[in-house]
């Protein structure tokens, strides 16, 4: 049975200057599914996901209209606390990012700036968001070492500690395993299969086989435009646009 | 060009299925052929060609699967190469129906001298291929049309000849139909030949079959045109 929508993106559009990068865009994000963004580079997908937690809002010349709305609210309303919805939206991103500390403070990192002070809690919030994102059991004897000498399929699912550690609704992934091997790729396509029992996902990917593993709902963006939108399946075994048809066969072009 | 490779893949599957219906039709042609002059050689031939055909299956699945696991396709790429596999079954069966038919030649041969004069002159009526067109000669060449058509349907996904295809099919049911009668009236009244009658009955179902199989390819040929299982 479909969820809910989570997250409905109505009319938006962004420019970077004179530029138009995304046209006049509507979606639906189920709550509780995998929504994965495919296209060529450039199409817009990284840009579109960065506007669902104002990840653009940091870019110098970036106009947006239209609206996000997140459980009904638009995140583009003036009231709309920017750090309380970065706690509700967490991202993932391409390269990992741990920060040069520990792995205990680089998970804690995001609980104490919210307040939390108290160790106990401190260190259960640790070790839940590190069972979350499946690393518990390679880390939990070393918890004080470098986040940085963690391997990079490590340091990615790290990242995925980090960003459940602040309790989040959604999680945008954007390209997570673009430079991992396909061993850590696998475990975090496995994990992103467990997080979408508590969580709602949205994926950009350039690996379509990913988007077909791993997602419910598959969006196609050319030229900053949403071109088809569906379900991975119907998207994957029988597009309604040739242009969606001719990038998923790698006829494009 | 993009997947140049992928392109020649299914290029040679596709070429290796007409190949395929080519070889099928005429094992289903010399089976009647067979049947009506009552040729034991060209029967075994006939059985002779299944390994041909057999052989044809292997190669046209295994290099589906080589191509699934080695060039990941999907969309339209994925549908035709799934469903090739399943059209290469299908004709796969249509060569062994023709063996079946190519077996009762001996069976025929063997058990006609047992039975009346009238008995045999009626029943031979049914697939004499000499003179006066005949019911079950007749049903052979129906069938044998729609396989030739049924390879090149997928191919080339040609909706008139999966048109043709469907009409030809109600075309056997009721061919199927009158031979049954007429069998079953032949047997009633020499109760001696049932099981010869019973033969030939089988016979008629097995063209039946083939025909089925032809609809069943013209069926995953419009998937593969349309990603849905209807006519087109």
């Amino acid at each position: 049975m479909d969820s809910k929508n989570k997250i409905e993106v109505k009319n938006l559009n962004l420019w970077y200057g004179d530029k138009p990068a995304l046209k006049d865009n509507n979606l639906s994000v189920k709550e509780k599914r995998v929504t994965a963004l495919i296209g060529p580079s450039g199409c817009g997908k990284s840009t579109f996901v960065r506007c669902i937690n104002r990840m653009n809002d940091l870019i110098d010349g970036v106009r947006i209209t239209g609206s996000v709305l997140l459980d009904g609210k638009n995140i583009y309303d003036k009231d709309v606390d920017v750090v309380a919805l970065r706690k509700m939206v967490g991202m993932v991103f391409q390269r990992p990012n741990p920060f040069p500390m520990s792995i205990f403070d680089n998970i804690a990192y995001g609980p104490r700036i919210h307040g939390i002070k108290d160790k106990d809690t401190l260190r259960k919030i640790v070790e839940e968001s590190l069972v979350g994102a499946a690393l518990w059991d390679e880390v939990s004897d070393r918890l004080a070492t470098n986040a940085l000498d963690l391997s990079g399929g490590q340091q990615q699912r790290l990242c995925i500690a980090r960003s459940l550690a602040v309790k989040p609704e959604v999680i945008l992934f954007d390209e997570p395993c673009s430079a991992l091997d396909p061993i850590a790729t696998g475990k975090i396509e496995d994990l992103i299969h467990e997080l979408r029992k508590k969580y709602t996902i949205v994926i950009v990917t350039h690996n379509m086989q990913q988007a077909a593993r791993v997602s419910d709902y598959t969006g196609f963006f050319l030229l900053g435009k949403l071109l088809e939108f569906g379900k991975t399946r119907d998207i994957f075994e029988n597009p309604k646009k040739k242009e969606t048809e001719d990038y998923i066969t790698g006829r494009f072009g | 060009m993009p997947r140049a490779k992928l392109d020649f893949q299914i290029d040679t599957i596709k070429q290796d299925i007409l190949k395929m219906t080519k070889v099928v039709e005429e094992q289903l042609r010399d089976a009647m052929k067979a049947l009506s002059h009552l040729d034991r050689e060209l029967a075994q031939r006939v059985i002779e060609k299944d390994d041909e055909t057999n052989a044809l299956y292997g190669e046209i699945k295994e290099r589906c699967i080589q191509t699934i696991a080695l060039q990941q396709p999907v969309a339209k790429d994925l549908r035709i190469i799934s469903i090739a596999m399943d059209v290469a079954s299908n004709l796969e069966r249509v060569g062994d129906y023709a063996v079946d038919i190519a077996k009762n030649v001996d069976y025929i041969l063997k058990e006609s001298p047992h039975l009346s004069e009238e008995f045999n002159r009626d029943v031979l009526k049914l697939i004499d291929g000499e003179g006066e067109k005949n019911l079950m000669i007749e049903m052979g060449e129906v069938v044998a049309r729609m396989v030739k058509d049924s390879g090149p349907a997928f191919i080339h996904e040609d909706s008139r000849k999966i048109e043709e295809i469907n009409r030809l099919e109600d075309q056997v049911d009721d061919l199927f139909r009158k031979i049954f009668r007429r069998l079953e009236d032949i047997s009633r009244k020499d109760t001696e030949g049932v099981s010869f009658a019973l033969n030939l009955i089988l016979t008629a179902r097995y063209l039946e079959r083939i025909a089925d199989h032809s609809v069943n390819i013209t069926k995953r040929t419009c998937y593969a045109m349309k990603g849905k299982e209807e006519y087109v």
